[in-house]
């Protein structure tokens, strides 16, 4: 039988309204919603790290480091954090006592990534950063030391464990 | 015989002429035979509608009869000013249309403000300082698609006196 759509829309219109009021909010929150995932990682040339909490870094993230142009032999994962970020704020993510980050949804693949350190703004990044990308910064630890934060999408978490 | 003259007969029947014209009326009615003739009709007529008038008897007494129409009248009245007063859902089902879209526009409205900060004022968008790239460079690989931002000044760590990191 061959129901007339303006006579379901008569008699269940203001239930699709309803159902309409209802998800707009909530399908404009979710699409402009990104899950990120964020790594503190020191870098040395030790075979060991002094910090038996730390965990040698490998999968991809490792062999992506290997190959740039950085002077340390090892990395090793200090902290991990997932989050997602929006873009209307920035969501601050704590890497360590020292030193967060905040970041946020640029639109379009893009984020901001702001680092800060002892609560100085130390450097930021306006970047894009789509599925398989990643942004590092990085620099000098004492004793030639390093230290690394890298901000990749989630879907590049699960091909680097 | 005009209406005029007819008209003049059934008032001076009735009493309604004033002493003038009702002198002048019983002379025509007795110097015309048409106006004469009219006038015993207009009396006939009268005298059978006032000896033969149905006599209507109410069911109840005068006052309980006015009192009931009274009531329904002041009834009608309450009601109405409830009808104005009250808040029920009745406007809503009449005009739940109007009332639907009105509200999708406004919730698209509100999305469409805070996702895309349409109301935002311009001044207050970020601005990036180029000084911020001094201290630090930039290293891009295409192939690990990573891109490498090498900070001079450490977040973690200050320099003491003799220059050297401390966490």
């Amino acid at each position: 039988m061959r129901v007339p759509l303006l006579r379901l829309f008569q008699q269940r219109g203001g239930l699709l309204l309803l159902a309409l009021l209802v998800a707009c909010p909530s399908l404009a929150t979710l699409a402009v919603e990104r899950r990120l995932e964020a790594r503190l990682v020191w870098a040395t040339d030790d075979e060991k790290s002094p910090d038996p909490s730390h965990k040698p870094l490998d999968g991809v993230l490792a062999k992506k480091l290997k190959a740039m142009p950085l002077k340390y032999k090892n990395y090793f994962e200090v902290r991990r954090q997932a989050f997602t970020i929006n873009d209307r704020e920035y969501v601050k993510v704590e890497m360590s006592k020292q030193c967060y980050i905040e970041v946020k949804d640029k639109g379009e693949n893009r984020v901001t990534v702001k680092l800060y350190g002892e609560g100085k703004l130390a450097k930021r990044v306006d970047s894009a950063l789509p599925k398989g990308e990643t942004i590092t910064m990085a620099g000098d630890d004492k004793n030639g030391t390093g230290w690394l934060v890298i901000v990749y999408p989630c879907e590049t978490a699960a091909k680097a464990k | 015989m005009n209406t005029e003259i007819e008209l003049k007969l059934q008032s001076y029947l009735d009493g309604e002429l004033p002493a003038r014209e009702a002198k002048q009326v019983e002379g025509l009615t007795q110097a015309d035979p048409a106006a004469r003739a009219l006038f015993g009709e207009l009396q006939t007529t009268r005298a059978a509608l006032r000896g033969n008038e149905l006599e209507r008897t109410l069911p109840e007494s005068r006052e309980f009869y006015w009192s009931k129409i009274e009531r329904a009248i002041l009834a009608a009245e309450q009601a109405g000013e409830r009808r104005a007063s009250s808040f029920g859902l009745g406007w809503l089902v009449r005009y739940w249309p109007q009332f639907s879209g009105a509200a999708v526009a406004v919730v698209l409205l509100i999305a469409g403000a805070t996702q895309f900060n349409w109301f935002s004022s311009p001044g207050w968008d970020e601005i990036e300082n180029t000084l911020d790239d001094s201290g630090s460079f930039t290293f891009r690989s295409e192939q690990n698609r990573m891109t490498l931002v090498w900070v001079s000044s450490h977040p973690q760590a200050e320099q003491d006196e003799d220059g050297e990191l401390v966490n």
